[in-house]
């Protein structure tokens, strides 16, 4: 038998390891991504920016876009914490044209420097002056880190950000960008100075966070800014309970998951935060908007080119068949390793079986996944656990277009509906809502500019998603008691966020940092 | 190709430390199907242990080319089904009997709804992949080989099956790669796995015309597993390449004194006819003959080996075409594609088989016998610069090949002069 047939080769007796179905919130939700935490996508955040003292119905300027990586970072995790990863590509898509592919890409890239390669900690400092070995004047511990070129920042880490323009849509080869269908632009400060990522705060005696923070924040010449770094966590939920098959804490209404009135109505927690004092990684972006539309310019709310849809990816080097990249098979030199438009969609509606397929995919191929988008298993699995008390829409689940079209209520009348795809839209003529004023329950909660037109970092997700994926809510019928009271009691995020660009928390601090637990001051019942 | 030397060196010196390992006297496949029978000695009731007999006897076909364990594992899939309808694991075991009984498109089908329904599933790719290449279709093998390779970075099964593609593709330094990365993963308990493994390596070496290294993998191989029959018939064309004849016909009456398949027997034929032993010789082609027409028509056949049989010894260029245009009908890979060229040269019909030909080169295959095809259909349709340029490729590729002679006498006459100096040198 000549070598051509090697047919033998499927009789191979060695197994592949694939590791059991790990789940986790918007965390480690696929196998693929449980194995590859750096590249794990927890969060994508996208909304038309505010201010402190943000008036109604200002005409929208600016969007802000948050891709978050690396979850469930603890902060006293030294000595090396959380460096991004040089190897992986972050992107941030956007569809402007409702063919959900990418009209415009940010492609983030990451370099690590070791400015002091034999002190052991990535990060070190004391005081004004630091500390010298006793009698000499030999700096053994650096001054405490308050700007980017304090050699105390060991390991530091700078950026570059490339805006993309895909005249002829998006191209298959994810690598450079440099196909002559897309207009490339660096983003660079003025002074030709590279942006720095914001370390991971370890403790008050090593840095003044607050600084590095600020000095972190990038406000560029054409009206973008840009911030990279660890910050707290933003996501919150009740995780253990939601993984515990759904177990939710009983609170005022005697029923799991149902919320009182008032506890719905209350900026405040009655379950724990699981994800509090937990640190994440994030790539901030705040856009004007014109850059953003087909049209080049602020649309209104009522116009079909106002409403764009984002993704986030991340992608890797990869080993290619063909010792070379094939040029005929378009094969780029990277491989996509994780997706995320909606939230908590790969999390609890795509099947076990299909997880990582999803998250390599194109949202433009979603099609062969919509069996589940329209008939989410996380719908029967909650119904089952009430006994029949909660009512589901049937299947197919046309209410859940929204979420994997472009269509009302998001998206103005007139607007292509496109394929089915997972992305995150938002109507950018939709002005934003003043901060003191908005619900955390999004559009739910009669806030146009929320959840899951968009998504800030204060929308309820978890309830949001219970109500909408769950509770059939967005159909009059079934928008009552108990659907559209389902919740997690966890309400809001263990520490505020700010309320301008990039609105994320400072990382706690990992000397002093708290996780919320239950049982405990914040953390609501055991039980 | 620079690196293929280090690599067989690092390989060569690999068994010292596995020999270090204690071999039980059981094989892995027969330890797989003892713990599956004590399984279902103990529960019966569930599938999972059946699709785990399966697995061993598919595995054990491997080890032995005993055919009979596929009966086996056709009965505990039927098991295994009824006691679960539809179970992945009871589906995958019976794509991989598919796959071996040679009914591929059935297990192209059978592999690509699993896939479908299941695409995280890393080796129902891979099974898409083997079917695939069998049947011609590289392009889907590819692809599913590179979702393989995305799924689970360096896996053991895509980079078996990346490798078989590089050769297919040319490129075999790049498949040595990748078989050399897949061996250093494999656990050292997996010692068939480790012996398929390095007698593929030498089978790409022995194709290239390092001898000594092809060798020495084949021994490394053979200390892995001992008596391991693909190893045995790889070292018999390797004692051929040497012109080892005797020695050659020695390991391959060994290899066949258990489980002979039909594709063995034609290869001691051969054996025996290079050593001139042609009385033997004309009796185990004429007990090849009627083993192989019996399964003409089955999905497991021996037909490459009937049709070269029939235009080189059997003398009959007819039956050896029409044997091939029934295979051409079911595949295209490439040895298919040669083989029928080399029919319808056989009969004359040299347009049609410079276009077969043709079709197997530009997968990008590099293979002596190959080429030596190409130039000889070149040089009937009196294309004297093709016939040169691929008879030379033949013997730049591999100058110990069994068409090494065919090829240099072909070159003589289209060039003597040249001929002659490379002759010399």
């Amino acid at each position: 038998m000549r070598w051509f047939r090697s047919y033998l080769a499927a009789l191979l007796a060695v197994g592949i390891a694939v590791p059991p179905g790990l789940l986790a919130s918007s965390h480690r939700e696929a196998p693929i991504t449980a194995l590859d935490h750096k590249a794990d996508i927890t969060d994508l955040y996208a909304f038309v920016s505010y201010s402190a003292n943000q008036t109604p119905k200002t005409t929208p300027s600016k969007v802000t876009l948050i891709l978050n990586v690396d979850p469930l970072l603890e902060p006293a995790n030294g000595p090396n914490w959380f460096p991004f990863d040089p190897d992986i590509l972050y992107q941030i898509h956007v569809d402007n044209d409702h063919d959900a592919l990418a009209d415009v890409t940010f492609q983030i890239r990451f370099q690590t420097q070791f400015q002091l390669p034999n002190i052991p900690v990535g990060l070190a400092g004391i005081g004004d002056n630091g500390a010298n070995q006793p009698g000499t004047s030999n700096l053994v511990v650096p001054p405490q880190i308050r700007d980017f070129n304090n050699p105390g920042l060991n390991l530091r880490q700078t950026y570059t950000v490339t805006m993309i323009r895909h005249t002829k849509g998006e191209k298959e080869d994810v690598g450079d960008g440099q196909t002559d269908d897309t207009q490339s632009i660096q983003l660079a400060n003025s002074d030709g100075s590279p942006f720095f990522a914001v370390p991971t705060n370890n403790g008050p005696r090593t840095m003044d966070y607050g600084k590095l923070f600020d000095a972190g924040t990038y406000h560029l010449q054409n009206g973008i800014s840009v911030f990279a770094g660890t910050v707290d966590d933003p996501f919150f939920i009740d995780l253990g309970a939601t993984f515990d098959t759904v177990n939710y804490r009983t609170l005022g209404s005697g029923i799991p998951g149902v919320l009182t009135a008032a506890e719905d109505a209350a900026n405040q927690n009655f379950a724990s935060d699981t994800v509090s004092g937990y640190a994440v990684n994030t790539i901030a972006l705040e856009v004007p908007i014109e850059m953003l539309t087909s049209t080049g310019k602020v649309e209104p709310a009522s116009s079909p080119a106002a409403t764009i849809g984002i993704w986030g990816t991340t992608s890797r080097p990869r080993v290619t068949v063909r010792n070379s990249p094939n040029p005929a098979s378009n094969f780029g030199s990277y491989r996509q390793v994780q997706r995320m438009g909606n939230s908590l969609i790969n999390e609890l509606v795509i099947g076990i079986g299909s997880k990582d397929r999803w998250s390599m995919e194109k949202p433009v191929n979603d099609k062969q996944f919509a069996h589940f988008d329209l008939d989410p298993a996380i719908a029967h699995v909650v119904e089952a656990l009430y006994g029949g008390a909660l009512k589901i829409p049937p299947a197919p689940r046309t209410d859940l277009l929204p979420l994997v079209t472009y269509a009302a209520p998001i998206a103005a009348p007139g607007t292509p509906a496109g394929p089915i795809a997972d992305l995150l839209r938002l109507n950018t003529g939709v002005p934003a809502t003043p901060p003191d004023t908005a619900s955390r329950l999004g559009l739910l909660g009669g806030d146009p500019a929320g959840y899951p037109n968009g998504r800030r970092l204060f929308d309820d997700a978890v309830d949001i998603t219970l109500r909408v994926a769950v509770g059939g809510v967005l159909i009059p019928s079934f928008n009552h008691s108990p659907n559209n009271v389902l919740g997690d009691g966890v309400n809001v995020n263990d520490v505020p966020f700010r309320k301008q660009f990039p609105y994320l928390a400072d990382s706690p601090s990992g000397r002093n940092r708290r996780h919320v637990d239950p049982g405990e001051p914040g953390g609501g019942p055991v039980s | 190709m620079k690196n293929i030397g280090v690599v067989v060196l690092s390989l060569l010196l690999a068994p010292a430390t596995y020999a270090q390992v204690p071999l039980k006297s059981a094989t892995p496949a027969e330890q797989k199907i003892a713990w599956a029978e004590a399984a279902i000695k103990a529960h019966p009731d569930r599938s999972q242990p059946y699709n785990e007999l399966a697995v061993g006897c598919v595995n054990r076909v491997r080890e032995t080319a005993d055919s009979s364990y596929y009966d086996q594992a056709e009965t505990a899939i039927r098991k295994s089904l009824e006691l679960t309808p539809d179970n992945l694991e009871g589906q995958k075991a019976r794509v991989m009997i598919l796959v071996g009984r040679g009914a591929f498109a059935r297990a192209l089908d059978l592999a690509k709804a699993l896939n479908k329904k299941t695409p995280d599933d890393v080796l129902l790719y891979g099974f898409i992949a083997d079917a695939a290449i069998e049947l011609g279709e590289y392009a889907d093998a590819e692809t599913a080989v590179q979702w393989m390779l995305d799924l689970r970075p360096g896996n053991v099964p895509a980079l078996l099956r990346g490798a078989s593609l590089r050769r297919l593709y040319g490129d075999t330094g790049g498949a040595m790669l990748f078989f050399s990365q897949a061996y250093q993963q494999m656990p050292p308990t997996q010692v068939e796995d480790l012996a398929w493994t390095l007698t593929q390596m030498a089978d790409l070496q022995l194709s290239v015309g390092h001898i000594d290294d092809s060798e020495g993998l084949l021994r490394s191989a053979l200390q892995n597993f001992p008596g391991y029959y693909q190893a045995r018939e790889t070292l018999a064309r390797v004692q051929t390449a040497r012109q080892h004849y005797s020695e050659a016909v020695e390991l391959l009456r060994q290899r066949n004194q258990s489980f002979p398949t039909t594709a063995s027997r034609y290869a001691l034929a051969e054996a025996l006819e290079r050593a001139g032993q042609t009385a033997d010789a004309n009796s185990a082609y004429k007990e090849f003959e009627t083993s192989a027409r019996r399964t003409i028509n089955s999905a497991d056949n021996a037909n490459e080996e009937l049709i070269f049989y029939y235009l080189a010894r059997g003398h009959n260029a007819a039956e050896g075409l029409r044997i091939a245009r029934i295979e051409i009908a079911k595949r295209h890979d490439v040895g298919t594609l040669d083989a029928y060229a080399w029919a319808l040269y056989a009969n004359a019909r040299y347009d049609e088989a410079q276009k077969q030909i043709a079709k197997a080169l530009a997968v990008g295959v590099r293979d002596a016998a190959l080429l030596y095809h190409a130039g000889a259909i070149a040089e009937s349709l009196k294309d004297g610069s093709a016939a040169t340029r691929f008879l030379k490729a033949s013997l730049e590729l591999n100058p110990s090949s069994e068409t090494a002679g065919a090829a240099r006498e072909a070159l003589e006459k289209l060039a003597p002069a040249t001929a002659e100096a490379r002759h010399t040198q």
